[in-house]
């Protein structure tokens, strides 16, 4: 799959309240060469990007080299976006095609590990709430194949409705709406415990 | 969907919301994408990434397969081509030869007739002549 090709129309997104000013005047300081300002537009999105690939490999370690391989890539690629909001599709967009692609090479799923198993694998992370529930849950995920957990990955961490979803993995969208569908039930049937 | 589904789908909704959430990988994160940038900026113009990607593409093993498949398959193409010419001009040669034999009869046997003819009249000029 290729990253490059962005066939989401960015003019018809609502605004982004994340994209804020200073994130517009950051992206064009960094378009034009200032280094110190591409470095405040990676604090702005490595959070994003470096969750997106955590969510979908599984592995910290792999998680941050494609992290750090997207910004390199953005880096090269600046010159090619056109806004803030661009950049912030361009990346996710990036990160979730090499982490899928990265799946594919590794050409294993976790499907015939245990959960407890899988548990271990899952980092730790602090979290709010039932830090059990939310571990189990990733762990889960990681059963699910990739493109189903890509999904679910940007529908609940990125907040991205099913047409932003199917333009960024290039997906119809009612194969996405499929995949959602179908992914919800599939959770559901694991007899996760939710809190009320 | 019916109605008894909804609440446990948005708790489950809510429950991904939750699990999902962005986490920064940290200071360390930006520094290493910072050094990254920095040592890719420092390669040396000998390093492969600094020669030009047209040029890159080029020096490329498969490219240089692909040139020299190429290179054979032209010349191979170049040599059944001349064969094919020398196999035509020797056909031609043949067929020039072989008219050429049939002229030559026909020749002799025209020579052959005339002389018969020839023969004939004298042999009839001496009759006139004896009577």
């Amino acid at each position: 799959m290729s990253p490059t090709s962005l066939t989401l129309d960015l003019a018809s997104l609502p605004a982004d309240p994340l994209i804020g000013q200073a994130v517009d005047g950051d992206f064009a300081a960094a378009r034009a060469g200032d280094a110190s300002a591409f470095v405040r537009l990676v604090r702005h999105h490595q959070a994003r990007v470096f969750s997106l690939a955590l969510r979908l490999t599984g592995r910290r370690e792999d998680a941050e080299e494609l992290a750090q391989d997207t910004f390199l890539g953005l880096h090269a690629q600046l010159r090619n976006l056109d806004s803030a909001l661009h950049v912030r599709h361009w990346v996710c967009r990036t990160v979730t095609h090499r982490s899928i692609d990265l799946l594919r090479a590794r050409a294993r799923r976790p499907q015939g590990q245990s959960l407890d198993q899988m548990l271990l694998e899952v980092p730790v992370e602090d979290a709010s709430g039932d830090p059990l529930l939310h571990r189990t849950l990733r762990a889960v995920l990681l059963r699910l194949p990739e493109i189903p957990r890509a999904v679910l990955v940007l529908r609940y961490q990125e907040d991205l409705d099913p047409l932003d979803i199917a333009a960024t993995l290039d997906l119809p969208i009612n194969t996405v709406k499929s995949h959602l569908r179908r992914s919800l039930d599939w959770l559901r049937g694991q007899g996760l415990e939710m809190p009320r | 969907m019916n109605a008894g589904d909804a609440k446990p789908m948005e708790r489950l909704e809510r429950a991904l919301q939750a699990s999902l959430r962005p986490v920064d990988p940290g200071a360390e994160f930006t520094a290493a994408v910072q050094a990254r940038l920095a040592a890719a900026s420092l390669r040396p113009l000998v390093h492969p990434a600094a020669v030009p990607a047209s040029r890159a593409r080029w020096l490329h093993p498969l490219s240089l397969a692909l040139a020299a498949s190429i290179v054979v398959a032209v010349a191979v193409g170049w040599q059944l081509q001349e064969l094919r010419l020398l196999r035509h001009a020797e056909q031609v040669r043949l067929e020039q030869v072989r008219v050429k034999t049939q002229l030559l009869v026909a020749l002799e046997i025209t020579s052959e007739r005339l002389g018969q003819v020839q023969r004939r009249l004298e042999q009839y000029q001496l009759q006139e002549k004896s009577l």
